[in-house]
């Protein structure tokens, strides 16, 4: 469990005595805490829509033509357009950013990829390798660690994008950590992600399955017993797309969530 | 807009082709100060980029040797970032860049440049950055005071997929026949090529050069005979 760090945990600035900083390891718990509602018993001015940033489990995964990811989108009213509130983000034409976490911070780190993308462009002539793209990204969430009077970004990112050096997937941490991954997952159900994440063979793969299978995990990690309803918003980047990161179409989206509904009741009847 | 007129320039005659494997970039080795010839041999007018992007300068000498320094100072700066060397593109952009923004500057001149190179992507590549700072892909592209002279010549000679020694012997009798007829232009030709396999750099002394001056040409011509019968305009046709 984690452990309460009294006195040194008040700032960004702070090491603990056992070389820890505690205010980026409570960032990482915004993260991973995403899906989590409010609690019921805070007053009325804050209300549940206003204190409701959060979204719910983010996941990505490489396959071998292309990258998929998938957002569990709460939905804290019923009021709420539905296809409103884009959680997933087109940072340029071959990549895209899904957050987990604060929403508005979230929205930040996106504008900043957009610039640092745009800006690389200009100067060089040539789309961002996501690789590139993903260091700069995780240099400015780092850099918002660093000093007194800024607060560490709440939110996780999962970056996927198709460059010349094939498909990438990134996932970067509130610490300013950037890595490379198959499968990622954040968010409240990632444990369970993670799980079922390994279980699949990623690297025999197309993206159209892929897009069936994150929307499987998606639809299995939801908690019914304590979130309302989720919407399932999900985009690709890959060859079928002809390299361009976008939405996943309509029609396989549907499939994809049938195909999620099914092997739900299939579990539940066992 | 001329007002340094005792400043070295390096207008000649540049040459860059794409052939199959690769590129081969040429330049005659002139160094003008206003209508004298400051220099004819020491001028190296293809200076390293990255490690396999060069450029050929054509314009006033400080300028240029600015221009190389500053591109090739980011380049550096972006191979350690990447762990490899940066596109022919990336590297043609960045010139281009610095010419556009810098267009309005007094010292600026007549300035044209050629990138060319080989990146694992796109093979060799060949961009021309003009007054300005157009920037154009081409599989050939000439430059500089003399290119005048040599454009129709290019034209014909060159087609697509030469071996690399046709190409450089191309380059090498493009920027020859420059020199013949420039005044800007002259002293040694230079040739870089660069290929899959890494860059190779010659130089072609003036003594080497297959002599373009007129009284060769005239003699080397082959003398054909026409007849012609002589026929009244009116007069019916056999």
């Amino acid at each position: 469990m984690s452990s309460i760090g009294t006195g040194y945990d008040l700032s960004v600035t702070t090491f603990s005595p056992d070389g820890r900083v505690f205010q980026i390891e409570y960032a990482a718990k915004a993260v991973d805490n995403s899906g989590f509602a409010p609690l019921p018993s805070l007053s009325p001015p804050f209300s549940r829509f206003s204190l409701d940033p959060v979204l719910g489990t983010v996941i990505g995964i490489k396959c071998k033509d292309g990258i998929v990811m998938g957002v569990e989108k709460l939905i804290s009213s019923k009021m709420m357009l539905a296809g409103s509130n884009r959680r997933i983000h087109a940072v340029h034409r071959h990549s895209g950013m899904a957050v987990a976490g604060l929403a508005a911070d979230g929205r930040q780190i996106v504008a900043r990829a957009k610039s640092e993308a745009a800006s690389y462009e200009r100067v060089y002539g040539e789309p961002i390798p996501v690789k590139e793209l993903a260091d700069r990204v995780a240099s400015y969430v780092h850099l918002c660690t660093l000093y007194w009077w800024l607060r560490p970004f709440g939110c996780g990112i999962i970056l996927g994008g198709y460059d010349r050096e094939g498909p990438q997937l990134y996932m970067i941490e509130p610490s300013g950590i950037s890595y490379r991954y198959f499968g990622a997952a954040i968010g409240k159900g990632r444990q369970a992600a993670k799980t079922e994440i390994e279980k699949l063979k990623l690297s025999e793969m197309t993206c159209r399955e892929g897009v069936i299978e994150v929307a499987k995990i998606i639809f299995g990690v939801h908690d019914e017993a304590k979130d309302k309803a989720f919407e399932l918003e999900m985009s690709w980047v890959c060859d079928e797309s002809n390299r361009q990161h976008q939405k996943v179409p309509d029609e396989l989206l549907e499939q994809a969530k049938a195909a999620a509904k099914a092997a739900l009741e299939e579990m539940d009847a066992d | 807009m001329d007002l340094h007129l005792n400043a070295p320039y390096c207008m000649g005659t540049i040459v860059g082709v794409t052939y199959d494997d690769g590129v081969v970039l040429g330049a005659d080795s002139r160094m003008t100060i206003g209508m004298l010839v400051a220099n004819d041999s020491v001028s190296d007018k293809i200076t390293q980029l990255t490690d396999k992007v060069y450029i050929c300068r054509s314009g006033p000498a400080a300028v240029l040797e600015f221009v190389s320094d500053y591109v090739r100072n980011i380049l550096d700066q972006q191979t350690i970032q990447f762990g490899q060397p940066a596109t022919v593109k990336a590297t043609a952009n960045l010139v281009r860049l610095f010419s556009y923004k810098n267009t309005n500057a007094i010292q600026m001149g007549q300035m044209g440049m050629i990138v060319g190179g080989w990146d694992k992507y796109e093979g060799g590549q060949i961009f021309a950055v003009a007054q300005g700072g157009t920037i154009l892909k081409l599989p050939y592209a000439i430059d500089g005071s003399g290119s005048s002279g040599i454009e129709g010549f290019l034209d014909r000679a060159w087609k697509e997929g030469m071996s690399k020694d046709k190409a450089e012997k191309l380059v090498v009798k493009a920027v020859s026949l420059a020199i013949a007829s420039d005044a800007a232009s002259g002293g040694a030709v230079r040739t870089v090529t660069i290929n899959s396999d890494g860059v190779r750099k010659n130089c072609y002394p003036p003594d080497s050069l297959p002599l373009c001056d007129d009284k060769r040409r005239r003699t080397k011509t082959k003398k054909t005979t026409t007849t012609r019968t002589e026929r009244r305009i009116d007069a019916p046709k056999p």
